[in-house]
């Protein structure tokens, strides 16, 4: 049995995206032990919400692009 | 001693009825003519579809069991089952009528209200290096709409003999030692009950597959997968671990930008050749879905494909012990 060359690319990616991963929810938690003190719970959520939801579109877009241009790089057809 | 030598036989005899079932569904389906092509085989052999029902069948009699002879918890029992009786109605709703794409998403959101309803869950997120949140009410958010992706991902990388089943017990292995790595002892039955149970119907659906799972039974792993995360408090390692789920439906769906069914879209990703080899069909507007970004550069035998996948999963499911072990470590 064989294993794809572009196997090797795609662990790569998850290693990388896999770091990220574990950077946001600590520049949450910064931002949130640091910066920003609400009392009010809900408001507390939103914004951790909303914030959070950035990042992980952040860290999604970057997932999609890095695979875009990998996937075109190494591609037979051009 | 004696507890584990019978939380031993109830595996083993799980797996053994998963055997009978797949192949009674598989006999059953094959004679009522609900078959589909396998379209990754040079001669396109009709395979019979829905063989999987055995897998929800086998894990709520197997929870039903563990329950009686007191293994886990009355709530643990009833969320799980009612997130699988409830996942399999919406997959069977979708295999025999022509439901909107859009319909999967939203009806597998009714997975996650069992658990709310149990409170088998607990609100507090853990991240690796001590970093959790407290979050009451997102966390009710995050339940619904995990079960429901969990479910949709797991179900859209279907796409080569045996890929699910396998992955899914990779998935579950690496829960059951993530759950061993940041609580310590705990009842693990239900993760072991999981890898048992697929592995019976793996028997019949490994290269060269004699059944297909169909979407019902593939929506009902993920959402079992999704449900265990929440349960155990694992969702970390067990995101990490389904990076490959992750970038299959991820690159699907940012492509093709809305929900629909994969056949409805009719755009050849994929093309096979008279030798048996995967090609990239190469067509600017497909997805580059796992599938196709693995035949990018070579060809490949279908096997290779299901060997090449096999391989990502591990390799994710290391990231997300190493996880495991790093959420025990306070910065």
């Amino acid at each position: 049995m064989r294993i794809s060359k572009m196997a090797i690319f795609l662990a790569l990616i998850f290693i990388f995206q896999w770091v990220i991963m574990i950077v946001i929810p600590y520049i949450l938690f910064g931002v949130f032990s640091r910066i920003v003190f609400i009392d009010n719970v809900f408001m507390d959520q939103l914004l951790k919400a909303i914030i959070a939801f950035v990042l992980v579109s952040v860290w999604l877009l970057e997932w999609m692009y890095m695979g875009i241009y990998v996937y075109r790089k190494f591609r037979i057809c051009k | 001693v004696v507890e584990l030598a019978v939380v031993i036989i109830l595996l083993i005899a799980s797996t053994f009825l998963t055997l009978a079932l797949t192949k009674y569904f598989g006999n059953l389906f094959k004679r009522l003519g609900y078959v589909g092509i396998d379209v990754f085989k040079v001669r396109r052999v009709e395979v019979p579809l829905l063989a999987g029902l055995s897998i929800p069948i086998s894990l709520i009699i197997f929870l039903y069991v563990g329950y009686i002879i007191n293994i886990i918890h009355y709530r643990i029992f009833i969320s799980l089952s009612l997130v699988i009786l409830s996942i399999l109605l919406v997959g069977l709703l979708d295999d025999f009528f022509d439901m909107p794409g859009i319909y999967k998403p939203v009806a597998c959101m009714l997975g996650g209200i069992p658990i709310i309803l149990f409170g088998t869950y607990d609100i507090h997120l853990s991240f690796p290096f001590g970093v959790g949140f407290r979050i009451s009410i997102i966390y009710l958010l995050l339940i619904i709409v995990g079960i429901s992706v969990s479910a949709n991902t797991v179900n859209m990388l279907d796409v080569a003999n045996g890929v699910v089943s396998l992955a899914s017990m990779i998935v579950f292995i690496t829960m059951g030692l993530s759950v061993y790595i940041v609580h310590g002892y705990t009842n693990l039955y239900p993760i072991l009950l999981g890898i048992f149970v697929i592995l019976g119907f793996f028997y019949y659906n490994k290269y060269p597959a004699r059944v297909f799972l169909g979407n019902a039974p593939a929506l009902v792993i993920g959402a079992y997968i999704a449900s265990l995360a929440i349960i155990y408090q694992v969702e970390f390692p067990t995101v990490v671990s389904m990076y490959p789920f992750i970038h299959n439906s991820f690159f699907f769906l940012s492509k093709v930008r809305r929900f629909v069914e994969h056949k409805k879209l009719n755009i050849v990703i994929t093309k096979l050749d008279d030798d048996g080899y995967i090609h990239d069909a190469c067509y600017e507007g497909a997805p580059i879905t796992l599938l196709r970004f693995l035949v990018s550069r070579e060809p490949l035998r279908e096997n290779d494909v299901v060997w090449s996948i096999t391989i990502l999963f591990i390799f994710s499911s290391i990231l997300a012990i190493v996880s495991a072990f790093l959420m025990g470590w306070g910065l």
